[in-house]
């Protein structure tokens, strides 16, 4: 056996001490160096997203692809994977990426598949009734499959407004966006201030913001000044009722349209302020606010707690995953937040996390993130390509 | 043979395979990231699952063990350069 010598001695310390210093930043700058293009928004990066979304939302993905194990949840995915499609590829227009023109035909061909059968299959078969035959029955509210549905619809018209010489959306998705706004701005009206059903006796404060953000940018795109009553009156019953007072947070669900259900969660939060930032942008700003302040970034990896601090619960088919107290879904949407309200240095660590843990793959032009599959590829494309604020409001010179 | 030559014929095999390791590392997370069937994997999930798992253990391993495993060989490689000056040792 060798003698103990000071050499030995840092010769072992070093040996033990350099890996674990490395492993704080070096993880972190590989991560850094790969979600580079991402923090810009590049171009090319998000036309291939774009690309590989089109591998999705091509009509070949079918019900039977998902499989989370429960009905209703594949009809939400699968209904969810066109919906933020459709909100990536018209961002991706308003960051100028894709011509007007291609992002409207694709945003059409996500809104053809939107009103097919098979996807409003989920919600049909838990109401009982057709969301689009019930536009006139204000008691069956429908608010999750149309609140989300008319949101992207929305996002076409403001396409339309800002690009008029553009086509892409065809008249029946004209008809549907202006006939879907007025009985979701007329509901609204009818249960103020309570909330709409998603399903019944299903009571979801973030379905009723997608819901109530569709109404606003219609309201925008098409310079109706009829739903502005509403649209204030949503906006200060919001603060009054569904914001968790203490956290910050909007509540999760809650029973019978008034009495909070759960506690305020950071991914149904995060999902409001990206929603809301097209039609409250104040709202938004501090609903992101507070999802920020729950934000931490071990070994340099921004993430997300689902829950405020010190409540200790276990996630849900909305949440995802937690992993010691951090959220997948909290964490993910956070990163149009991040980028919508300015906040580059946690959007920075976010976008390392998305890259950790998403593990992106491009071949063929074509950028997929494997973990996520075709929902989680749609999540991340509409994430990646919120533009920031100004370019959402343009008009308000922000 | 001597200790000293089975020491450095030792070492010639530890550094070998740790540079094979590399270059397998690298040219399959490489492969499997050029391959059309692993960009289609929780939608096809009975299909690639395996590939899927071969893709996402090499992703981590590329970002998290395998430098930090880097520095610990280098670390160890320049220490043993370090000519031992301590009077009691000499």
């Amino acid at each position: 056996m060798k003698p103990f010598t000071t050499q030995r001695l840092v010769r072992n310390l070093c040996c033990f001490l350099f890996p674990l210093l490395s492993l704080f930043f070096l993880p972190a700058w590989i991560c850094t160096v790969l979600s580079g293009k991402l923090l810009d928004q590049d171009p090319e990066t998000i036309r291939e997203m774009s690309k590989g979304m089109t591998r999705w939302t091509d009509g070949t993905l079918t019900l039977d692809d998902l499989s989370t194990g429960n009905a209703l949840f594949d009809g939400e995915w699968f209904f969810g994977t066109f919906q933020m499609a459709a909100m990536g590829y018209g961002q991706s227009c308003i960051l100028g990426v894709l011509e007007p023109e291609t992002a409207l035909e694709r945003m059409e061909e996500c809104f053809v598949l939107l009103r097919s059968a098979p996807v409003r299959e989920f919600d049909v078969r838990i109401w009982k009734s057709d969301p689009l035959e019930d536009l006139e029955i204000d008691t069956n509210h429908h608010v999750a499959y149309l609140g989300y549905y008319n949101l992207a619809m929305s996002l076409a018209r403001e396409i339309q407004r800002r690009h008029p010489e553009a086509r892409g959306i065809s008249q029946e998705t004209v008809q549907l966006n202006d006939a879907i706004s007025r009985a979701l701005a007329r509901r609204f009206q009818l249960e103020h201030p309570d909330l709409l059903q998603t399903y019944p006796g299903q009571y979801y404060p973030v379905d009723n913001v997608a819901a109530i953000a569709s109404v606003g940018l219609y309201a925008k795109a098409t310079d109706t000044v009829e739903f502005d009553g509403i649209l204030a009156a949503w906006e200060q019953s919001c603060w009054d009722l569904w914001v968790d007072k203490s956290s910050g947070l909007l509540y999760q669900s809650a029973i019978k349209g008034r009495d909070p259900l759960d506690v305020g969660r950071v991914s149904g939060t995060a999902l409001s302020a990206y929603f809301l930032a097209y039609s409250h942008p104040e709202l938004s700003a501090e609903l992101s606010a507070s999802c920020f302040s729950l934000s931490d970034a071990p070994l340099g990896f921004g993430m997300l707690r689902e829950y405020p601090r010190g409540s200790r619960r276990n996630g849900d088919i909305d949440s995802g995953p937690i992993l010691f107290g951090y959220g997948v879904t909290a964490t993910g949407v956070s990163i149009s937040n991040a980028r919508i309200h300015g906040e580059k240095n946690l959007l920075r660590k976010l976008l390392r996390t998305a890259v950790l843990a998403g593990a992106p793959a491009r071949s063929q032009n074509e950028w997929h993130w494997i973990t996520g599959g075709s929902i989680g590829d749609a999540i991340l494309f509409a994430m990646m390509t919120a533009p920031p604020l100004d370019l959402i409001h343009p008009e308000e010179g922000r | 043979m001597t200790v000293e030559s089975r020491k450095t014929y030792w070492t010639l095999i530890d550094r070998t395979l740790f540079v094979l390791m590399l270059v397998a590392y690298i040219y399959l997370g490489h492969r499997l990231a050029q391959s059309n069937d692993a960009t289609r994997l929780l939608g096809r999930p009975r299909i690639d699952f395996y590939l899927s798992l071969a893709y996402l253990l090499i992703h981590f391993s590329l970002i998290i063990p395998l430098p930090v495993f880097v520095v610990y060989r280098l670390t160890v490689f320049c220490c043993r350069r370090i000519p031992d000056t301590d009077p009691a040792s000499s």
